[in-house]
This record gives structure tokens, C-alpha cells and sequence, in this order.
């Protein structure tokens, strides 16, 4: 790889444009399949019997043996899991939008004169600075104590994480916006809620897409934090856990774990083909230019 | 008249608002809950003997520090870090810019080619792990062994010398996704007047990648760069997913460090002190970039 | 006043979300009742008294591959006792998961444990388990291990099966090759010679778990000389010891790195489930391992012809050390529920339990009226019989860890005097630590 880059590097002004564009191509293509082949890897494996695999590891199954997705499927709430995940998702992301751009719009209109305001703002920002896992070990005794280390404290967790980097974001995108709408409004008789609702929020749309994009591929594939906190019963796992779980009991059988990862990776991959549109832009738009 | 209402309105609005306060409430009370006081009791574990489970328990001061700090184990750990961190940060940035740059001349295909490129962004970190994990054992010391490449024969996973850079390609494998996405952002605003007008100047594919482009894509380095570095330091899924730490320590980061002192080897006050110190560590390296990077983007502009 | 309106509506949204995530809790709660997870007072319900009604115990698992023999002796249970549900809990990472209930104060029911590890001792300090000292059950387990298992003279864990050590050798390939089972060290390596020259692998190994190194190789070498380590920790912690001046660590260390050395090449990249797929699928002859892995090499291969022999030492007479495997323990917490605890535990040691657990796990148990029945591992059952030590004492807490790590190590440079060397020091700080 680093080798072709060297090469379209190299290449001189006076080189044809046609042979650069298939250079381009090329490197490209190597990328490719780069990134393709443990799909490759895991979708074959998946569909083959053990003495098949042993056999041949890269041959293309000679039938498709569907035994190992029953056995996942049979052996595992899947369907629990998924739930679970989509659950926890669609609600800490919902709730994430909501308070940090509240809480982001304030800050950004009165950090100004309101030394609360402005206390509050970097005090939430210390927050970017402090990994995960300095505040772990105290936190799963802490929502233990409290009997949170349920769903409901996940959910908790996933929206205080994730404040610190969207009101970071947030506070320089509404900076960035003129008041002067909302100020209008405000005389018209508009209270800030309503301002806030009907004005602000539609002029951030695309820093709100970035954030949504953000954190929901977080905490859909959030590891950690599930793992301390929702470990107690599988009846709360999510598909991240359920994964790790699968493989640490039936791995001896590779065939099944590979199925397990595909399983897995599914859904997400079907979101991924309806909505990559709006995942690319919304991570583009407002982060790029802020 | 009209004109001093506005201002009395927009002051009424602005400093006696409770609503305003009221916004901020929701975040910053779940914040001090659930951030603050975790950290605080960290600390003050750390000051203790306790081991995470007993009803009694002394204050030791900075004993459990002094510990940590002349265990080999950390030293090995914040080494390990190192290395991971200015590996990672240089070669996301370079291999997701060069990526974006030629996915940015493409024409053909181009929006297949973007999408494939973006997938693993939007994989669990663990089924990318556990699926390597079983690629390094099973596939690639295979294709080593074809190509007659010796240190790629065995599992670059089982050697302690090479297991940091095999969990590094899985992260780049999956890492570059979206930092390329903000590249390819990143060069489409560039203006391309900019670029025919140094062109005609003479300047040369160099001269104008380093003039024009590089500049208008600061924000997105600096973007990328700050994200890496906290990454980097705080690399915990993979290691769990793939080697545990191992060969021996090979693979320790500061982070599993902290997981096994607490869970596993029933240090729990010495693991909040290790979590103490990379906040520390984390903090200043943080701090540090956002200074240099924020200096760059004031001569950037 | 619309856009209050407005505001109001996305507040009653928020509200309503609120219920709705409650709820979601709720009912993921309501399933799970009786694993104890959620373990406010709403499952105080007694047992027995009205047979409506059911009690649902937690039995928290923490040994991966008797999963599913539990779950066809609960099964069993469940039948006998429709009154009481049983509920098995298996989790990834179950000795993390058990901590951190451990330090909220919401252990389950049952679980199963080691009676030497660290962390099972730290519970029995610090109250976090039932005493079971004067329960009738008790009288079930042999007693020899009951006194083995005691913490301050009472007994907070129930010993239940036995494991022992030894090398599984796949049948086939012995015949093929005409090999012998080796009596002596001796005869292993001329073996493990003889194998090679015939072009195979004479020794599978998972060298990427450093449990294994410790349990497979090193203490099922070591223990067929010393037996017991009881003696050898209190030297240690008098200071009359040293791993470095030891007679017999020295030599286990150095026949550790000769297995290495006739192990595949990559020894060290292979997982114990890696391991047991390769071994079980036909790739080498023999495979160090607990009785422990028998069912899982079963379910890799159902066709596998193995069977295991014990371990030689060089004299060929042979400690044959046996350790508690699987012991069981009550965790103390909130749940209304002892006596429906007390009689899953009462099955459980009772022979038909006990035997039903050891027919189905192909170990070795601590209940008195229990027979094993081992085919594939009879070699090693025989010397059992004969030779039978067992080894009960444990190391200051965090000692078996780091021990685990230089033993990889030494696996991957060899060097026997420098893991030595570094065994003594992580033991004084275990020993300093405690």
C-alpha cells in the first residue's frame, strides 16, 4: 500500500493523466480489497462446516450449510439483544439531541455576560479531557449502589459521555449563527422556548446530524461501558455483548463464531444501505464547517 | 424609545432569564452525577487501601502512587501508550488523507468506492477485533507463508515485538473510515480556481498541495489529530478483543491496566491510581495538542 | 402562547420517553426476576408453602464449559421441585462481573467458584457469602475436602467435582504410529523424538492463555513431584524457600520450555479454544490439559478417538495431585429466598445430582456416594486411585496472576533462571500487597 502511494506521488507532471487515473484505480482497488476480505473471510467461513474449513480455509463453501446461523440464533436471544440495542440507541441519542442543544444553546448566547454560563461551559469541557477509563472502576460501584447498572444507567451514561464533546461542537456551531433571528422573534413576543425550537434548532440541522451520526454508531457499538454495566443478566445484553459472549463460549467451534459475526454485523449493515447518505453528509456537514 | 425597549428586552432575556439557567440544568446535573462524583471518589480510592469490596478500609496518602509508579508493569504500560498514540496519529492522518485524495479523483464508481471505504466505521469494535483475531491466527501466517515472507509466517499477534503494530492495522482497518469521510469534505472546499491559478503560476503539484490544500484542510487535521490522541491513549476494545495484554505485557495498555488491577488482581486502590494518572497524562497531552493545533489553524487562516 | 404550546409538547415527549425507558427496564426486569439481577425486594415470595407459587433462584456461572451440564441438572431439579426455578446466569468476563457485584452489595444466590482463588477468599473476609459450616448437606462431601476448603474453620464454599491433569493423545494416531503410552519422562521425550521424526507435532498448546501454561504445564508437571503445595507456600512466606533455590521448580520450569520447544512453532498465538479446535480436528498427537476440556474437545470433534494418560515425572512414581475444580457458593444478599437455595443445593450434593454432574462433565466428584466413571481418562483415574494427593493450598491473592504473565514470558525466551529469579519477586509483592 505504502508503496503505490510512493508511486502516484512520484509520478511527474509530464506522466499521461490516463496513466495516473489508473494508477489512482489501482491503489484504490488494493484498498479495497483490504477492507473486503474479512468480510470475504467471515461470509464463507460462516456457510461452511468445520471439516470443510479445515479442508480449505479461503475455497468458496461448496454448499450453503445454514446449521451454524440456526445454531446462534438457537443458543442466543438474538432478537432480545437486537432489541435491547436498538432500544438503548434510539433513546440515549433522542435524549443526547435534546439536552445538549438545549444546554449548548444557552451557553452559547450568554457565555458572553453570564459568568454561570460560562463556568458551566468549561466546566463541561473537562470533560473531553478525562478517558473513560479514570472514572470506570468508581462508576461501576457507584451505579451499582444506586441500582443503575441496568438499561435505564447505561442510558444515563451514554448521554453524560457524550455531553462534553457535543456541547463542544454545539457551542461553536450556534456562535457561529447570528442571533439576530432569535432576537427578532424575541420581541415579536416569542419566548426563548419557542425561539430555541422553531429558530435555532432548524439553523444547527446540520451539526444536530453530525452529533446524531456521531453518537449512535458509539453507542450502538459501545463495548465497555455495556459490558461493566449490563453484565449482570443476558437478558439486558446488547449485540456488542452478546458477541463477545458468543465467542468466548463457543469458539472451539470457529465455523459458529464466524456466523455469529455476521449475525452481528447485519443489521447495522442494512441501516448502513438505506441511510449511508445521510450518514456521510450528516458527518461531514457540520463538523467540517465548524 | 423604540430602540431602548429592544435593548431592555434583549437584557431582560439575557441575564434575568431562569430558563436560560434551566437549559443548562438537565446536562449538568447528570454530568456532576454521573462524571464528577465518579472522579472525585476515584481519588479519594486512590488515597486508600480499600481493595473495592471490604466495609473497612485506611487512608494510605500517596502510597498506592509511589506503588504504581515503580511497577515496571506502568512504566511498560505508558511505553506502550506512547508508541500506540504517535503511531496511530500519524498513520490515520496520512493513510485516511491519501485515501481521500484519490478517492477525490475519481469519477468512476466513485460513490460505490466511498461506501465500501466508509463500512467499517460502523462495525463493533469487538466483531472487527474478534474477526482479525481469528484472521491473524488463521489466514494471514497462510498468505505468509505463500509469499515466503518470514515475520509474516506466524501470528503477528503471539509476537511481543510485533502484536502493538497487528492491533494497530486492525485499528487503521477500521480507524480510517471517517476521518477519510472528513477529508474528502475537507478537499471539495477547496476552491479550484485556487489550484488553476497556481498552475498557471507554475507552482508544482507539491508547491500547490502544500499551499492550497494543506491549509484549507487544517481544521479537518486538527480535527482528526485531537481525536486520535485521546484514542490512542485510552485504546482499550481491541487489546481486550485480540490479546489481553499479551504476549507477557506486550500489549499492556494503560487502560486494560486499570481493568486488570481492578477486576482481576485485586488492586483495586493501586487501578484508581493508574486512572488518576491517565487523566493526568491525557489531560496534558489534550491540552498540548488543542494549543498546537489551535496556533496552526490562526496561521492556517 | 403556540410556541409554548410547542415547548410543552416536546416536554410531555420527553416525559413519555422517560416512561417509556422505565418501562422498557421494567419488563427486561420482570423477565429476569429471578436471576437475582435486579434485586430490589419485589421477589420476596417464600417457598413451598403455596405451591402456586415460585421461588426463582440465580445459579451464577462462572465455569464456561459446565453450562450446559447445569443446565440439563436443572432441568432435572426443576422437575422434581416445580416450586423452585432456577435460573443459570452466564456472562463474559463472570470473574469481573462477580467483583463488581461483590462491591455493590449484590451477589447472587449460588454461584460456582475456586476455594484457593484469591478473589473467593477476599468474599469469604469480607461476609459476602453464606456460611454454610452447619448445614446438612455438608455431610454429602467427602470429608477430606470440606477441611480443605475451610476459611477460619468454616466452610463458605462446597467442594463439588475434582479435576485432575494429564495429556489427552488422539488413539488413532498413536496406533498409526505405534507409539506407547510413556511411563516415564524419559520415554516422553524419546516419544516426543520419535513423533517428530515421523513428521508430526508431538505437542498441542494454547500459550496465548497463560492459564494454561500455569495449569496444564506447569502445575501438572511440578505436582507430580511435590503432591501438595502447602508446605512449599509456608516456606516461602517464612523465607525458607525460593523459587530460585526450589529442588523441584527449577526442572518443571525447564521440561515447561522443552514441551514449548516441541510444541507447534506458533504455540504462543494459539488460544486454549484455538488449541482445542486444532487438537480435536486432528493436528498433533498429544495436548497437556485439565480433565476439564474433555466435554469441549467433544463437542469440537463428536468423531475424536482421545484418551488421556498421566503425566510421567522422572522416577515414574507419581504424585497424582488432585484440585477442587467447581465448588459452589451461596452469595449473601437481599433475596428472600434460603430455603429454596438450601434445597437446589441439598440436590445438588445428593447422589443423584452429583452423579448426574459427573457423568456429564467426565470429572472426578467431592460427593461422598458419587462413582466416576471416566473411560477416556481411566490411566489417569487408576493412578488416581493409587497415588491420590490433594493439593488445597493457596498463593497470596494476585501471586497466580502475575505468576501467569513470566510464565508466558519464559515460554517465549526460555529463560529459566530470570523467570525464577522474577516468580520470587512477584511473590513478595503479592505477599506485601495482602
Amino acid at each position: 500500500m505504502e508503496q503505490i502511494t510512493k508511486n502516484s506521488t512520484k509520478i511527474k507532471k509530464g506522466t499521461s493523466y490516463t496513466l495516473r487515473t489508473a494508477l489512482i484505480y489501482i491503489f484504490l482497488i488494493i484498498g479495497l480489497i483490504i477492507i473486503l476480505f474479512p468480510f470475504y473471510i467471515t461470509i464463507i467461513t460462516a456457510f461452511k462446516t468445520t471439516s470443510e474449513s479445515a479442508a480449505n480455509f479461503f475455497a468458496f463453501p461448496k454448499s450453503f450449510y445454514l446449521d451454524n446461523f440456526k445454531a446462534v440464533l438457537q443458543k442466543a436471544n438474538y432478537f432480545t439483544y437486537f432489541f435491547n440495542s436498538v432500544a438503548i440507541t434510539v433513546v440515549a441519542v433522542v435524549f443526547i439531541l435534546l439536552l445538549t442543544t438545549m444546554c449548548a444553546y444557552a451557553i452559547s448566547r450568554n457565555m458572553n455576560h453570564s459568568k454561570y454560563h460560562k463556568a458551566i461551559y468549561y466546566y463541561l469541557l473537562f470533560g473531553i479531557f478525562v478517558p473513560f477509563q479514570a472514572v470506570m472502576v468508581p462508576l461501576v460501584k457507584y451505579t451499582g449502589d444506586l441500582r443503575l447498572n441496568n438499561q435505564t444507567g447505561l442510558v444515563l451514561l451514554h448521554i453524560t459521555f457524550a455531553a462534553s464533546q457535543a456541547i463542544f461542537l454545539l457551542v461553536n456551531y450556534i456562535r457561529s449563527v447570528p442571533s439576530d433571528l432569535e432576537s427578532a422573534a424575541l420581541i415579536d413576543g416569542c419566548t426563548i422556548q419557542g425561539a430555541y425550537w422553531r429558530i435555532v434548532l432548524p439553523l444547527i440541522r446540520p451539526m444536530l446530524m453530525t452529533i446524531l451520526v456521531l453518537n449512535a454508531m458509539w453507542i450502538w457499538n459501545d463495548f465497555l461501558m455495556s459490558l461493566l454495566i449490563l453484565n449482570k443478566s443476558p437478558n439486558t445484553w446488547t449485540i456488542p455483548l452478546f458477541q463477545y459472549n458468543f465467542k468466548s463460549q463457543y469458539t472451539f467451534d470457529y465455523n459458529m463464531a464466524f456466523a455469529s459475526y455476521l449475525v452481528a454485523m447485519v443489521p447495522i449493515m442494512i441501516i448502513y444501505a438505506f441511510v449511508q447518505r445521510y450518514i456521510v453528509s450528516g458527518l461531514t456537514q457540520g463538523a467540517v464547517k465548524s | 424609545m423604540f430602540q431602548q425597549s429592544i435593548n431592555k428586552r434583549k437584557r431582560k432575556v439575557r441575564k434575568g432569564s431562569r430558563v436560560m439557567v434551566g437549559f443548562t440544568l438537565p446536562v449538568v446535573i447528570l454530568y456532576s452525577l454521573f462524571f464528577l462524583v465518579p472522579l472525585l471518589m476515584g481519588f479519594y480510592y486512590s488515597l486508600t487501601n480499600w481493595n473495592g469490596i471490604s466495609k473497612t478500609y485506611k487512608i494510605v496518602g500517596f502510597s498506592n502512587y509511589v506503588k504504581v509508579i515503580m511497577n515496571p508493569r506502568f512504566l511498560n504500560a505508558i511505553w506502550f501508550n506512547a508508541r500506540y498514540m504517535v503511531l496511530l496519529v500519524i498513520l490515520v492522518t496520512v493513510v485516511s488523507l491519501v485515501i481521500a485524495m484519490a478517492l477525490n479523483r475519481t469519477k468512476l464508481c466513485s460513490t460505490l468506492f466511498r461506501s465500501i471505504y466508509f463500512v467499517p466505521a460502523i462495525l463493533s469494535l469487538v466483531t472487527v477485533a474478534l474477526i482479525w483475531n481469528e484472521l491473524f491466527y488463521r489466514v494471514i501466517p497462510v498468505i505468509g507463508q505463500q509469499l515466503g515472507i518470514e515475520w509474516l509466517s506466524t501470528s503477528l499477534l503471539g509476537n511481543p515485538k510485533t502484536a502493538i503494530y497487528a492491533i494497530l492495522a486492525v485499528n487503521l482497518w477500521q480507524g480510517c473510515s471517517i476521518p477519510t469521510v472528513l477529508f474528502i469534505a475537507g478537499l471539495q472546499s477547496v476552491p479550484m480556481e485556487l489550484y488553476e491559478a497556481a498552475t498557471v503560476d507554475g507552482a508544482g503539484r507539491w508547491a500547490r498541495f502544500k499551499n492550497i490544500t494543506v491549509p484549507f484542510l487544517i481544521p479537518v487535521i486538527n480535527m482528526v489529530i485531537i481525536t486520535q490522541v485521546k484514542a490512542g491513549l485510552t485504546v482499550f476494545d481491541y487489546i481486550k478483543a485480540m490479546t489481553d495484554g499479551g504476549p507477557g505485557h506486550a500489549t499492556e495498555a494503560i487502560g486494560l491496566l486499570v481493568y486488570k488491577y481492578s477486576m482481576q488482581e485485586n488492586k483495586y486502590s493501586q487501578s484508581v491510581a493508574v486512572a488518576m494518572i491517565l487523566f493526568v497524562i491525557v489531560g496534558m497531552i489534550s491540552l498540548i495538542t488543542l494549543r498546537i493545533t489551535g496556533d496552526k489553524q490562526v496561521e492556517g487562516d | 402562547m403556540r410556541k409554548e404550546k410547542k415547548f410543552i409538547v416536546l416536554l410531555m415527549v420527553t416525559v413519555l420517553s422517560i416512561a417509556l425507558l422505565g418501562g422498557c427496564g421494567k419488563s427486561a426486569s420482570d423477565a429476569n426476576k429471578g436471576d437475582g439481577a435486579n434485586s430490589s425486594g419485589n421477589q420476596v415470595q417464600t417457598s413451598g408453602k403455596d405451591s402456586s407459587e415460585v421461588t426463582k433462584i440465580e445459579f451464577f456461572q462462572t465455569k464456561r464449559e459446565a453450562t450446559e451440564t447445569m443446565d440439563q441438572i436443572i432441568a432435572a431439579f426443576e422437575k422434581e421441585y416445580p416450586n423452585i426455578k432456577v435460573e443459570q446466569n452466564i456472562v463474559p468476563d463472570a470473574d469481573t462481573v462477580l467483583m463488581a457485584r461483590a462491591a455493590s452489595d449484590d451477589m447472587p444466590d449460588l454461584f460456582n467458584h475456586y476455594p484457593t482463588d484469591a478473589n473467593f477468599l477476599q468474599f469469604a473476609k469480607d461476609g459476602k457469602v453464606k456460611d454454610l459450616t452447619d448445614k446438612p448437606y455438608t455431610a454429602n462431601v467427602i470429608p477430606e475436602y470440606l477441611e480443605s476448603v475451610k476459611v477460619d474453620g468454616k466452610n463458605y464454599i462446597m467442594p463439588f467435582s475434582i479435576e485432575f491433569f494429564g495429556i489427552y493423545y488422539n488413539v488413532d494416531k498413536f496406533e498409526a504410529g505405534g507409539y506407547e503410552v510413556p511411563k516415564t519422562w524419559a520415554e516422553l521425550v524419546a516419544l516426543a523424538d520419535k513423533i517428530e521424526q515421523d513428521g508430526d507435532i508431538p505437542f498441542i498448546l494454547s500459550n496465548k492463555d497463560s492459564w494454561t501454561i500455569s495449569q496444564a504445564l506447569v502445575f501438572n508437571i511440578e505436582t507430580k513431584d511435590r503432591g501438595s503445595h502447602a508446605e512449599f507456600y509456608q516456606q516461602l512466606l517464612d523465607g525458607k524457600a525460593s523459587f530460585e533455590t526450589d529442588s523441584i521448580f527449577r526442572p518443571a520450569l525447564e521440561k515447561t520450555y522443552w514441551m514449548v520447544e516441541h510444541g507447534q512453532p506458533d504455540s504462543i498465538s494459539v488460544s486454549y479454544d484455538q488449541a482445542i479446535n486444532d487438537f480435536a480436528t486432528g493436528k498433533g498427537v498429544m495436548f497437556p490439559q485439565g480433565i476439564y476440556s474433555l466435554p469441549s474437545l467433544e463437542a469440537a470433534n463428536p468423531d475424536l478417538n482421545v484418551a488421556m494418560f498421566p503425566m510421567p515425572n522422572d522416577s515414574g512414581n507419581v504424585k497424582e495431585t488432585v484440585r477442587i475444580d467447581m465448588a459452589i457458593a451461596a452469595g449473601k444478599n437481599s433475596n428472600n429466598n434460603e430455603e429454596a437455595v438450601d434445597t437446589f443445593l441439598s440436590y445438588l450434593t445428593s447422589k443423584e445430582g452429583a452423579q448426574m454432574f459427573s457423568d456429564l462433565d467426565h470429572s472426578l466428584s467431592a460427593i461422598k456416594t458419587v462413582e466416576a466413571t471416566i473411560p477416556k481418562a481411566q490411566a489417569v483415574v487408576d493412578s488416581i486411585n493409587a497415588n491420590r494427593v490433594l493439593d488445597g493450598a493457596a498463593p497470596p491473592a494476585g501471586f497466580e496472576q502475575a505468576k501467569r504473565s513470566e510464565l508466558q514470558t519464559l515460554v517465549m525466551d526460555g529463560d529459566v533462571d530470570k523467570c525464577l529469579k522474577r516468580l520470587d519477586i512477584v511473590w513478595k509483592e503479592a505477599v506485601s500487597g495482602q
